[in-house]
């Protein structure tokens, strides 16, 4: 697969021209390999990372994979994804650094488990590798010669804004690399509403007719039901594209105001549940 | 032949004004809905008895766009992670039955004292639950909001969830665990009101918060599923005795899914306390509505004396109030909605001024 081999390259090495450290490091340290198919790394998954590779003093290889390199839009995903991995690189470093710990990224097309594998064959001291939300661990398991571990975390707004400087880093790129732009809510909304106009004008062109059966009664009752369940899902696509093309869309909140925080509901006895990220293994 | 021709009389010829008139209605209606759970059901049957729908094609085309605006608005805010599909199924199937009882009310007192006897109960139900229980959010509301937001949680669900009955249920994102026992009654409650005012939910949220302990915003949430559930039951039953007019349904869902998704949208930007000052606001209005229809019926039963003119007034009146009710509480969603909404873009703004 030509596109795999092309799309690889350290995103170190054009952001501040440490070539060939990555090469020396993987051999001389014990590492960490992180691996997401997403632009941005969830936070609670850099964090496990973090504290498990300070704990243990190792390095980290953090690995972006774009699994769809071939994307049909021009390379607009392409970019996007660039842009919001080198984002993520550059804030994960950072926390590396004031931690002391080693790290090196790259950007990686294809497969992930095929990723993996290449990665810990380049780099012989892969001691394990963890794997963030979207990936799967089985498919990543067949093919890693080190152990695989996913991060199992409550939900990643609850962590996401906690550093306010890291909020503002991430949601640069995190619009960038959203994908749910406008454009795409406007083609819904037009193509959805197409449909509920077809819909409807078929329905009251024909209205005698369907009023003569849809009240039969009996086993008729069904033909009203399912047409409204037809006009909920095809309608309710419709106006739900509409106010997002609009702009009118969730707060951003919404995960923080999410039910879970209120304590109060919970009877006073019951323990309060351990939020940390935690790893499970593929054994 | 005679049967058929007169099955098709009784559906109404559409006009512009009654399209449009009914659009509306399921606009604001909807807004409401997705906001607080449910209503709007309330000012649609009459509203569709004054443009000439007989009562039961009026009820059962309600309910039958009443549970697929409930699908589209559980699904919104079930992604908004607000909806507990365990608990709304649980109440949804016990307040089925509640339906079925409330019905068997309503036949005992249909046969008893007739349809202004049954129209006058109706109308005492409505005014009673809705000035017992909306007083009592109205309260609780504007104590939250006085206090910023805060709010210690209701002390009787508390005590509640505390009493170790079988069969204890777990919600888990509702984050309770409270006695099947408990949930019954107000199940019940909710389906016997929704079998005879229509709108359930204002005995559903509110249980919900109070006695079982849900936090408004998955009370409300929830109350969506139930609604669901109820409604199909509901529906299936007039269809099948062809009471549904299509149409009429149709125009109502064509305004309520727009309105739904932006009730939903709201939840997402408003405090909590927001839900139960609205869904109180609109209770106590509507229960002034409803005492001024009951003068009406008071004097069809020769229980009071009043003049013609004054109880037309009155009843018109009634009428108007109630579409108050609705205007009122959708205008509040929308002024806290885009004010949040506005507020928030604000404060993204200044962040990212600050960042650069």
């Amino acid at each position: 697969m030509q596109g795999v081999v092309a799309g690889e390259k350290p995103i170190s090495e054009h952001q501040d021209g440490e070539r060939g450290e990555r090469g020396a490091s993987c051999k001389d340290q014990r590492t960490i390999l992180v691996v997401t198919r997403k632009g941005h790394m969830d936070e609670p998954v850099m964090d496990y990372a973090l504290n498990v590779a300070d704990r243990l003093g190792y390095g980290i290889l953090a690995a972006y994979v774009n699994t769809l390199p071939k994307f049909r839009d021009g390379g607009e995903r392409n970019r996007r994804f660039a842009a919001a991995a080198s984002e993520s690189a550059a804030l994960f470093k950072d926390r590396a650094r004031q931690r002391g710990i080693l790290f090196e990224s790259g950007e990686e097309a294809g497969k992930a488990g095929d990723a993996v594998s290449r990665l810990c064959h380049a780099a012989k001291r892969v001691e394990f590798v963890v794997i963030d939300k979207g990936i799967r661990r089985e498919e990543v398991a067949s093919k890693s010669p080190a152990p695989v571990f996913s991060v199992i975390y409550a939900k990643p707004e609850l962590t996401r804004r906690k550093e306010s400087l890291c909020g503002q880093q991430r949601n640069i790129g995190e619009y960038a690399m959203s994908g749910k732009s406008r454009k795409r809510h406007v083609a819904r909304t037009f193509i959805f509403g197409a449909m509920a106009i077809g819909l409807y004008a078929a329905v009251f062109s024909n209205s005698a007719a369907i009023m003569s059966y849809f009240t039969k009664g009996g086993a008729y009752a069904l033909l009203p039901v399912a047409t409204v369940f037809l006009f909920s899902y095809i309608h309710g696509s419709f106006t739900s594209s509409f106010w997002s093309a609009l702009g009118i869309e969730n707060s951003k909140t919404v995960g923080q105001k999410a039910p879970r925080k209120s304590g109060e509901a919970v009877t006073a006895d019951r323990a309060r549940k351990d939020a940390r990220p935690r790893a499970q293994v593929n054994a | 032949m005679h049967g058929a021709e007169n099955d098709i009389i009784q559906f109404i010829d559409l006009n512009l004004f009654s399209v449009l008139f009914l659009f509306a209605v399921g606009f604001i209606g909807g807004l409401v809905s997705g906001f607080i759970g449910s209503g709007g059901a309330f000012v649609l049957t009459p509203g569709m008895m004054s443009l000439g729908v007989p009562g039961t094609v009026a009820v059962a085309s309600n309910m039958c766009h009443k549970f697929p605006k409930a699908l589209v608005g559980s699904i919104k805010r079930y992604k908004y992670g607000q909806v507990d599909i365990k608990l709304g199924v649980i109440m949804g199937v016990f307040a089925e039955i509640g339906v079925q009882v409330g019905i068997q009310v309503q036949k005992i007192i249909l046969e008893k004292w007739g349809d202004a006897g049954s129209n006058l109960y109706v109308s005492f139900a409505f005014v009673a639950v809705l000035v017992i229980v909306g007083s009592f959010v109205m309260r609780d509301a504007l104590k939250t909001s006085r206090s910023g937001g805060e709010n210690s949680g209701p002390t009787l669900a508390k005590r509640l969830q505390r009493i170790e009955l079988w069969p204890m249920v777990t919600f888990k994102r509702a984050n309770l665990r409270i006695s099947l026992w408990f949930i019954l009654p107000v199940a019940l409650a909710t389906g016997m009101l929704a079998a005879t005012i229509a709108v359930g939910g204002f005995i559903g949220v509110p249980g919900l918060m109070y006695i079982i302990g849900a936090t408004s915003i998955v009370a409300s949430a929830t109350e969506l599923v139930v609604a669901f559930v109820m409604g199909l039951g509901g529906t299936l039953i007039w269809a099948y005795y062809g009471m549904v007019d299509i149409r009429l349904t149709l125009i109502i869902l064509g305004g309520s899914l727009f309105g739904v998704q932006l009730g939903a949208i709201g939840t997402t930007y408003v405090k909590e306390y927001m839900i139960k000052i609205v869904m109180g606001t609109i209770m106590l209005i509507v229960a002034v509505s409803r005492f001024l229809a009951m003068p009406k019926y008071l004097n069809q039963l020769g229980l009071t004396e009043l003049g013609e003119s004054s109880v037309k007034l009155m009843s018109q009146s009634s009428f108007v109030i109630m579409c108050i009710a609705l205007l009122v509480g959708a205008g509040i969603i929308l002024y806290s909605l885009f004010k949040a909404r506005r507020q928030e873009m604000l404060e993204a703004q200044l962040t990212e001024s600050a960042g650069a």
